[in-house]
């Protein structure tokens, strides 16, 4: 953003890209030569509802625009921070067909005028005992790795403390880097404990 | 929900556009006021005789000096000074005791989504002990852009409130309105003590309504980035409502805050922030565009 730009309060609207989302299926091909993970068949997009909508108001609203468009079946979730969660699930687990659906979930959203409020949409892969979701960032177009530690121990108030498998993360960057694009920022590589969509086998 | 939040602001664009013209008319007064007295004291020692008889020598006469070569000598005058004006902003420095936000606190991911919502990079999160509450913007040069929280406000607002005040200071970091607003307040203070008075005065009233509405137009972005001008609303209004006497100068670090520290002392031309009645008519017409 140049000087200009930030005198007279301008910055250019942040543009969701979508294309990048078809490199998850070949980065599901290298997952499961190199690490044994396979693809649990459940995936996630996250937007921000407006405040006010009743829940019912906004699930409906998705469906149908879903439906109108041949779209998904999905769930709706509400997490804490006031995100709104469209839930896909393939069975059997068929990552391909997952990301179809993702993709149809965002596309609609964006060609409805829920661009700007889309945040991240994520898939989850599996090795039978760790689970991890690949991150896709709308605004940047790149993906990142958020894998939570296998919970050891309890705090204080009795919550599984929580903790990011740092290891796995790196070593999942490193592993795809050619399948896809990786957010080169570590800042924006933010946490998602307990997203709809993310499978956590206990 | 049609529209992008961090689009073109055409209120904002002219705010600035005015306190900018303002300045460069002070500067130009003050540059006009000096330079004419150069010349008639110039022409009393016969300055002005010797400077004729120079160019002469160049085969410049006088008589072949267009009016428009002096207008742009003097516009060149004008833009350089208040270049250097710009330049002479004092620079920020980051409130002591202000330490970084504990790692596992809820608001960092707040403030990751919101940062990730927007596209913009993740600003540090400092906290800083004053118990009324209250957020600002911190550009020490020495630090990363910082958006630093009181401890009062880390209490006594509920997260929905936190996290629409946080995206209300992400949109002065992603306008670099901390850098703006202290170079035009600079200026301001420059005209208050060298320029006519009504001319202070003018620079004044341009600059601080340039930052009302730079308020306004953070409210409204950060309003449409959460979906919820009803909690910013609600944390305007419990900040506002909180009187005491803040432990940090907002002066002393040079930095835009979310309500002013301390009680409002300059008339509606001269306040730095909008009213609450100002920000709740805003956040209300947020709130019909969402179809809330």
């Amino acid at each position: 953003m140049g000087f200009l730009d930030s005198l007279l309060g301008r910055s250019k609207p942040a543009r969701p890209d979508l294309d990048q989302l078809f490199g998850l299926p070949s980065a599901g091909v290298t997952l499961e030569a190199a690490l044994d993970f396979r693809s649990t068949g459940t995936g996630s997009v996250a937007f921000r509802a407006a405040e006010g909508r009743a829940f019912a108001d906004v699930q409906a609203d998705v469906q149908a625009l879903l439906d109108a468009g041949q779209g998904p079946k999905v769930e709706v979730e509400v997490d804490s921070f006031g995100y709104t969660w469209l839930v896909c699930r393939t069975d059997p687990p068929d990552l391909s067909s997952l990301v179809t659906d993702l993709h149809a979930v965002n596309t609609t959203l964006q060609d409805s005028g829920f661009g700007p409020t889309l945040l991240c949409s994520l898939a989850s892969f599996t090795d039978g005992t760790r689970t991890f979701a690949l991150v896709y960032l709308f605004k940047r177009g790149t993906f990142y790795p958020f894998a939570p530690a296998q919970a050891s121990g309890t705090t204080v108030e009795g919550q599984a403390p929580q903790k990011r498998d740092n290891l796995l993360e790196m070593q999942l960057r490193d592993l795809l880097k050619d399948d896809l694009r990786f957010e080169p920022e570590l800042t924006r590589w933010f946490a998602v404990w307990g997203a709809p969509g993310l499978e956590t086998r206990t | 929900m049609t529209r992008s939040r961090y689009g073109d602001d055409p209120e904002l664009t002219r705010a600035t556009l005015r306190a900018a013209a303002g300045v460069a008319l002070a500067t130009a007064v003050t540059v006009l006021f000096v330079g004419v007295s150069v010349l008639l004291v110039g022409a009393k020692f016969g300055f002005w005789a010797a400077m004729h008889g120079g160019w002469r020598a160049f085969g410049w006469g006088l008589g072949e000096l267009h009016w428009w070569g002096v207008l742009i000598a003097f516009l060149v005058i004008v833009v350089g000074v208040t270049v250097i004006q710009l330049r002479k902003a004092p620079v920020p420095s980051m409130p002591r005791g202000a330490g970084e936000l504990p790692p596992d606190h809820p608001l960092r991911e707040s403030a990751s989504r919101l940062a990730s919502l927007a596209d913009m990079p993740v600003p540090v999160l400092r906290v800083v002990d004053d118990p009324l509450p209250n957020a600002f913007v911190v550009d020490d040069p020495d630090l990363p852009v910082s958006v630093v929280v009181t401890s009062g406000a880390l209490a006594s607002l509920p997260p929905d409130e936190l996290e629409a005040v946080l995206a209300h200071e992400l949109f002065h970091v992603a306008h670099g309105d901390t850098r703006i607003t202290r170079r035009l307040e600079t200026v301001a203070g420059v005209a208050h003590r060298k320029a006519p008075s009504f001319v202070a005065h003018y620079v004044l009233r341009s600059v601080r309504a340039m930052m009302r509405q730079r308020e306004l137009s953070a409210d409204r972005a950060a309003a449409l980035l959460t979906g919820r001008p009803t909690s910013l609303l609600h944390a305007v209004e419990r900040c506002s409502g909180s009187h005491g006497v803040p432990n940090v100068d907002l002066r002393q670090v040079a930095v835009v805050g979310f309500v002013p520290a301390g009680a409002r002392h300059g008339t509606p031309d001269t306040d730095t922030h909008p009213t609450t009645a100002e920000r709740a008519a805003v956040l209300a017409r947020v709130a019909t565009s969402l179809g809330t």
